[in-house]
């Protein structure tokens, strides 16, 4: 394609190492989000870093509102950063929802990728008879309004009906301040992608081993999608972390680190033996 | 909760009376979701008691979906930009009531440690009116985007009105196929911002076989099916199944699709990700299909780009049909010429036959000259003409002397060979068109000489003597000398139409008959006194 992808994703990659490892942010931050564990990573990887179309520095004018209604959309961002580069046998971590868009790609393509490290995932977040995903329909409606009110931007909610930032720079500016996508629409059509997603039929085909990180008392992925997911992919490690919440890569870099490097070395990934 | 903090609070000593007289909630939260203190105006608000709440993750006081926007957003960006604004979720009281509110919050390091500490303002009042306007600015937005909607769907009929005038246009203009089908691809591919578009066609008359791409266009840096002919049969085989079910096929996804191994590598080896495929019909009979290919991603395919497809099939049909009735014409019209040329063919052998009859009808077996029918009719004919142009018409008679006794002595076949030798001698004389010799009967000659007087047929007479003399032919049994010679009659008359060529005939025989009288080897031109025993005039004996 002639689309130039490095810039389009606003890829950055650094560090000293060969093994490719590629870190996904995931839905409402961009490659930021990463600064806390990337640098212990640098010195043995090959470190590549981006943010999908629509978020943090991407090029906004690339975005395909129907491409970007599936995860689907966002993995084809991964596979043609990895065709950009030429990457093979990548290690891929992903936070949230990018451990679903990872494991989409390594279905597309195995050949690119080694492990997959998957931090807080889940195949499907809304409860369906049996399987417990921690959420209603109608959870996720409500989150979809109060990001609708965040992004239109509280103080600006008496403002002129027609968004258009061109006319409202000031209004631009605040928002990259404080939002990873300025764009209501295509932060909430990212949000319905994500939400709304179910991965569960694609677990048994994932063709490569993965490293669950299991947060402790994790409101978006409950423990019970954890074991599920152990349960149905294919050669996978769930790691159950002593770290809170959801985003243990920024509220426990140490541990999320650490948890890596020793699942990366037990399958003889690390820079040493590989 | 485990509270692994051994400071039981973090607000800065002294500050406490005046943050829990505050009049907003004062809130501070630690990395791992433990809230660490708040104030008594939160803690009334939302009816905790400040032990119990102290110790518990935030998680205890959010609404299910704010918890996710505290995890994807509010904490991401407390930890990453080390402040929050004006952020709007809801918090969650002990009773179970939601209450929204607005927080701003910062982060704030400690010894070796952060913590982040948040104002929080309800604004349950606020909440009414603000939504009012918000649902307003909704309708407003749904009015604008629907008019947008309306200018879209206008522009794209606009489109599909162009590229469709266009493909007509070509198709009235063009009886060319592979022309009109590059025309068709590339319209549509520009039309729907496809990456590949192809016109695929079944192998005619083999239902089991496939077929293959008969015209491509393809977006740049994208693959060309067609120049690899390689897995035409692989597509082939794929499109078999439409075949059957001749009607139009919408894959948004084409991984969605139960393929075959083969099949599915074929898609990939061409960056295949959606697809849309529409029958060209020829009649009743499935002819082919218009294959569209998206290869960045999965597409979803519009109705009206699905029409329009349709529309471009249906005048592509008629140009298909157009082409094989131009293809049956051409046959048709191939045919005929080929007749036409045999015929003309025919005709001319026939004529060729005719006029050999012809000839043959007028002319003497023996000699190969004129004979006495062609005579006739020639001798009328000039005699007509040169009455109407009053000019002289001279003709000579002769007859070989003694040619009896030389058939006697020689035999007959040596008469037949003298006889053609004299004649070829004689005609050899003559030099114009219209001059014509003729045998006259058993061993007697004639000759028209059109437009010519006494003097010029006398001229011709004598060269006719030389000439007869010049073959030499041995004759024994002559009784004028020892070679074959003749007697020659000429009569010179300006026709007229009141008589007939009869008059010029009986002139010339009394001539010859004279020549005779007078000892033979000689010529005579006949006088009117003729008719009387002594001739008036007579040329002298030539040897």
């Amino acid at each position: 394609m002639s689309v130039d992808v490095l810039s389009r994703n606003n890829v950055k990659v650094m560090g000293q190492g060969q093994r490719p490892l590629v870190m996904a942010h995931g839905f409402g931050c961009d490659q930021k989000m990463w600064r806390f564990v990337a640098p212990a990573f640098a010195a043995d990887y090959r470190l590549v870093l981006f943010d999908y179309v629509g978020f943090g520095e991407s090029d906004l004018a690339a975005y395909e509102p129907q491409r970007y209604s599936h995860l689907q959309g966002y993995a084809q961002d991964i596979l043609d950063i990895c065709a950009a580069l030429n990457l093979e046998q990548a290690i891929f971590v992903g936070h949230s929802v990018s451990s679903m868009i990872g494991l989409l790609a390594a279905i597309a393509a195995p050949e690119r990728f080694e492990r997959l490290v998957m931090i807080g995932p889940s195949p499907c977040y809304i409860n369906d008879e049996s399987y417990v995903g921690g959420f209603d329909r109608q959870d996720i409606d409500q989150l979809l309004d109060i990001m609708e009110k965040n992004y239109i931007g509280w103080a600006h909610l008496l403002a002129p009906v027609v968004m258009q930032n061109s006319d409202r720079p000031q209004l631009t500016q605040e928002l990259e301040e404080s939002f990873c996508s300025t764009d209501p629409a295509i932060a909430t059509r990212f949000a319905k992608a994500t939400f709304y997603s179910d991965n569960r039929d694609d677990l048994a085909k994932v063709p490569v081993p993965s490293l669950i990180l299991q947060c402790k008392d994790d409101a978006i992925a409950p423990a019970e999608v954890g074991q599920y997911l152990h349960q149905h992919l294919p050669h996978s490690t769930l790691a159950l972390m002593a770290a809170t919440g959801h985003c243990p890569h920024m509220s426990h870099p140490d541990e999320t680190i650490q948890l890596i490097k020793t699942y990366l070395e037990a399958a003889s990934l690390s820079p040493t033996y590989g | 909760m485990v509270n692994r903090s051994s400071t039981p609070r973090s607000a800065p000593q002294g500050v406490d009376p005046l943050l829990d007289q505050a009049p907003c909630g004062f809130l501070s939260v630690r990395d791992d979701g433990v809230i660490e203190y708040a104030n008594a105006t939160l803690l009334t608000l939302l009816g905790w008691e400040r032990t119990a709440l102290q110790g518990q993750n935030i998680v205890a006081i959010l609404p299910v979906a704010s918890r996710i926007f505290y995890q994807t957003h509010v904490f991401p960006m407390l930890r990453v930009q080390g402040a929050v604004t004006e952020i709007y979720f809801s918090l969650r009281s002990r009773s179970g009531q939601d209450i929204p509110i607005l927080a701003n919050g910062v982060r704030r390091q400690r010894q070796g440690d952060a913590i982040n500490d948040c104002v929080v303002i309800p604004i349950r009042q606020r909440m009414q009116y603000e939504d009012e306007i918000l649902r307003a600015k909704k309708q407003a937005e749904a009015a604008i985007g629907a008019q947008k909607q309306a200018e879209a769907t206008l522009k794209h009929q606009y489109e599909r009105a162009i590229a469709l005038g266009q493909i007509t246009q070509h198709i009235r203009e063009s009886l060319d196929l592979t022309q009109i089908f590059a025309v068709a691809a590339q319209e549509i591919r520009q039309c729907l911002a496809a990456d590949r578009v192809g016109v695929y066609r079944f192998t005619p008359a083999d239902e089991a076989a496939g077929g293959n791409f008969v015209s491509e266009a393809v977006a740049p840096g994208v693959d060309s099916v067609m120049v690899t002919q390689m897995p035409h049969q692989g597509f082939g085989d794929h499109y078999r199944g439409i075949r059957h079910n001749a009607g139009t096929l919408a894959i948004r996804d084409i991984h969605e699709m139960r393929l075959l191994d083969e099949h599915s590598q074929l898609f990939s080896q061409f960056q295949v990700q959606a697809s849309l495929v529409v029958p060209l019909q020829k009649g009743h009979h499935l002819w082919g299909l218009i294959v569209i290919h998206h290869c960045s991603g999965p597409r979803y395919w519009q109705g009206v780009e699905i029409e329009l497809v349709e529309d471009i099939a249906a005048q592509l049909a008629i140009a298909i049909h157009q082409a094989d009735l131009v293809q049956r014409l051409q046959t048709e019209l191939q045919e005929r010429q080929r007749a036409e040329v045999h015929m003309t063919q025919i005709n001319a052998e026939l004529r060729r036959a005719t006029g050999l009859l012809d000839q043959l009808a007028h002319i003497d077996p023996l000699t190969q000259v004129a004979n006495r029918r062609r005579f006739s009719d020639r001798l009328g004919q000039e005699w007509a003409r040169l009455s109407r142009d009053r000019l002289p018409l001279s003709l000579l008679l002769f007859d070989v002397d003694y040619f009896k006794y030389y058939n006697d002595t020689y035999g007959h076949q040596a008469g037949d060979d003298c006889l053609y030798a004299i004649a070829q001698a004689a005609q050899k004389v003559l030099g114009r068109p219209t001059d014509l010799l003729a045998r006259y009967g058993g061993e007697e000659f004639a000759i028209i000489l059109p437009n010519t007087i006494q003097k010029g047929a006398i001229a011709v007479a004598r060269h006719i003597h030389q000439a007869i003399a010049a073959l030499a032919i041995s004759h024994r049994a002559s009784a004028v000398g020892s070679q074959i010679t003749i007697s020659l009659g000429i009569s010179t008359l300006i026709p007229s139409q009141k008589s007939t060529s009869t008059v010029l005939t009986q002139q010339a025989d009394q001539a010859l008959y004279r020549a005779k009288q007078q000892g033979r080897n000689r010529s005579v031109v006949f006088d009117p006194t003729m008719s009387h025993p002594e001739p008036k005039s007579a040329l002298p004996p030539l040897s």
